[in-house]
């Protein structure tokens, strides 16, 4: 039952994934992204990482999504896409995601991700912490972000205010 | 042995779906009442109480009988009439968006109550326990969150796909304004899971049945109700209850629909169960919002008395506490349905600026603030910090 | 068999937890599909016998207020909604990167609020660079 599930869930991913590359339309390419990130955080669950599942839709469903649909609605001409440069886009997003995965099966198959926890630091992989149980998930990217990787929490503190004021900053002229 | 937890549980999810489904079109009669008794009008009293008044009386009516009863039946009027209207779909929209977007009105919504706990938890034998709640996840209200994210794009993209100004104008609005009171109502609710030490709403329930630090400076029991978060997180509350009514894009928030200017907002070129959905999905959201203000401030299914009632060894007794703690939590949850008509027949509408103002201003700092202070309350004592869980702890046991 | 690599941790446990779950959404999907599908079924199928002119003009036209429709519905909007986006995704953000400490907060002890602290007070005042800039305002 739950591998069906499972299954179910990864063909939606995919399908949405390759409808969000090939529709013709900006918008219906939006609604498949969300679609897709809706399959990413279930197969989050599948990996028992329910705390990143959740954050997968707060973040990318709920804030990145809106963001999208905006710059769509703001800018005018770009819902329809004509199909002069097509082949040649997608000729680089094609190499581009072979990349990507050639890149992600180098990592997973030599990083510690794959194996069973054998390192001393259980903050190794904050990732990993979070699908090694929930409640431990929870708890333990608390941990591992107040103890070991406090400097980095920090700093993203310093990065999100830069950003806000670089946001600012562009279209000052038209808030002024 | 272990089927049967299963039935118990399809049982439990079956009459949680039909229960709130069920509850939709009479929260609508309630609203037109409500709004009659307002503005001082009878509001709908025809279909019901059928008949010339003579006829009623002759059944026993008293005159005044159609006043208040008569249009009881206007629900199920409501729902034949939206089921048999034509569902046309405009000549310039976007077919797939436009058919798809009530979808996604009304399933956020009605997907919150996956985690919300109706009732406490009945033992049937030793072993057997069914908790009155879809699903207790481990992530316990960040499904809530994650789920209420999803909530704006029923309304962008069915301003979208309809191709029509007004409903274009309603669903950029929508989004907008979803987005800036989710801030800081994620802010309200990290102070909760703060204050309880949890994130599953369950044992936020049980925490409040327990009793425990009141503002974290003295201690009280949870035989009477100062162990509702009401009182341990006040700010909180009101908060929470204002952005309540903004993600619902309720008066006065309901910029993404306000006739006045807008026609009907982002529902506006639908027509029967199309926007029979996003008028359901509207209802629903109200009373998730309930259901959560209800589950973490107004102890969810607790009320005072309960301990003695499920001291009893009786099953019959057991089952008559768990029935009242569920009628205790529907008159919660529905309590926050009326305030939210109440105010919708009250207050004037915000301007879109003060709109912004209120959130960006006025939320977002004060939960912030609140989220703090929390944190700095009940922040552990130097020595040693696994004094105060067990408290809770036995507290947890002993309501099971 | 092979999809034992592919999920990693082991599959999802099957417990009634996951099950009340996973039928509660299946239901939900099912009626809101099977209501929309119904009603669109019926007008198609049933719509012409009913007296549903398609013929007649004016009525698939998007609405506005029975004038003549002016200029597309596609318009560009305010760079103000995209700003408020923008902010939205940065302080959700920081909620996300707060949600861990909120869960283990009682174990972090002093340090952890004070560190958290620390995060909170740069935001703030980002918060108040926003305001102040009037970035948010709609006159």
């Amino acid at each position: 039952m739950a591998t069906l599930i499972f299954w179910l869930v990864v063909l939606v991913t995919v399908a949405s994934a390759i409808a969000v590359v090939t529709a013709r339309n900006i918008l219906h390419a939006a609604f498949s992204l969300c679609l897709t990130f809706l399959g990413v955080a279930a197969t989050y669950i599948f990996l028992h990482a329910d705390f990143v599942a959740a954050v997968q839709l707060i973040v990318y469903v709920g804030g990145i999504l809106v963001l999208i649909m905006f710059a769509i609605m703001f800018s005018s001409n770009v819902v329809e896409d004509t199909a002069e440069g097509r082949r040649g886009l997608l000729a680089l997003g094609a190499g581009a995601a072979g990349m990507a995965a050639v890149f992600a099966a180098v990592l997973l198959l030599t990083s510690r991700l794959a194996e069973p926890l054998k390192t001393a630091n259980p903050c190794a992989n904050v990732a990993y912490a979070a699908t090694v149980s929930v409640e431990a998930g929870q708890t333990g990217i608390g941990h591992c972000l107040m103890g070991p990787y406090l400097l980095p929490f920090e700093v993203v503190s310093v990065l999100l205010l830069a950003a806000l004021i670089g946001a600012v900053v562009i279209v000052r002229k038209e808030v002024r | 042995m272990g089927w049967e937890l299963y039935v118990l549980k399809a049982v439990a999810v079956l009459l949680i779906f039909g229960g709130v489904l069920s509850v939709v079109p009479f929260l609508v009669f309630f609203e037109r009442k409500i709004s009659a008794f307002i503005q001082d009008r009878v509001g709908p009293n025809r279909v019901g109480l059928a008949g010339p008044d003579s006829l009623l009386e002759a059944f026993g009516f008293r005159k005044g009988t159609r006043r208040v009863l008569g249009g009881w039946l206007q629900p199920l009027a409501d729902v034949i009439k939206l089921f048999t209207k034509e569902a046309l779909i405009p000549a310039h929209a976007d077919r797939p968006l436009y058919l798809l977007a009530p979808l996604f009105a009304v399933l956020p919504p009605l997907l919150a109550f996956v985690v919300i706990p109706v009732g406490q938890d009945i033992v049937v034998s030793s072993g057997v326990l069914v908790k009155l709640q879809v699903a207790d996840l481990h992530v316990g209200i960040l499904f809530v969150l994650a789920v209420a994210s999803l909530s704006a794009y029923g309304l962008a993209f069915g301003g979208w796909a309809s191709n029509s100004k007004f409903p274009l104008l309603g669903g950029v609005r929508a989004m907008a304004q979803m987005v800036s009171y989710e801030v800081g109502m994620v802010l309200v609710i990290l102070a909760l899971v703060m204050s309880y030490d949890s994130v599953s709403l369950r044992d936020m329930v049980s925490r409040q049945a327990a009793g425990g630090t009141l503002l974290g400076i003295w201690d009280c029991d949870g035989d009477w109700i100062w162990g509702w978060g009401l009182f341990h997180q006040p700010l909180a509350f009101v908060l929470f209850a204002i952005c309540a009514l903004a993600e619902n894009n309720r008066l006065p928030f309901d910029l993404p629909e306000c006739e006045s200017e807008l026609v009907g907002g982002y529902h506006t070129e639908y027509s029967s169960m199309g926007f029979g959905m996003f008028f359901q999905g509207e209802y629903i959201a109200m009373m998730a919002m309930g259901g959560l203000l209800a589950t973490m401030f107004l102890g969810g299914w607790h009320y005072p008395g309960y301990a003695w009632l499920n001291a009893s060894d009786s099953l019959l007794v057991h089952l008559l506490a768990a029935l009242i703690g569920l009628a205790v939590f529907g008159v919660k949850m529905l309590g926050f349905v009326f305030f939210a008509m109440w105010v919708r027949w009250t207050l004037p509408r915000f301007r879109w600026d003060q709109l912004m103002r209120v959130g960006w201003k006025g939320i977002i700092p004060l939960a912030l603030a609140n989220l703090v202070l929390t944190a700095a309350l009940n922040l552990p004592a130097p020595a040693p910090a696994h004094e105060k869980p067990d408290r809770n702890l036995t507290a947890v046991t002993r309501d099971r | 068999m092979a999809m034992r690599g592919l999920t990693m941790g082991g599959a999802l446990d099957f417990t009634p937890e996951v099950f009340g779950a996973v039928l509660y959404i299946v239901l939900a999907v099912a009626m809101a599909v099977a209501v929309l599908g119904l009603v669109q079924i019926a007008t198609r199928c049933f719509g012409k016998r009913l007296g549903i002119d398609a013929t007649k003009r004016g009525k698939y036209e998007p609405y506005e207020c029975g004038v003549p429709l002016l200029g597309s519905a596609r318009e560009r909007y305010a760079i103000r909604f995209y700003l408020v986006a923008l902010f939205f995704v940065l302080f959700d953000i920081e909620v996300v990167f707060l949600l861990p400490y909120a869960v283990a907060y009682k174990t972090l002890g002093r340090e952890g609020f004070f560190e958290v602290l620390a995060f909170v007070a740069v935001l703030a005042v980002g918060l108040l660079y926003i305001l102040k800039r009037r970035a948010l305002e709609w006159d």
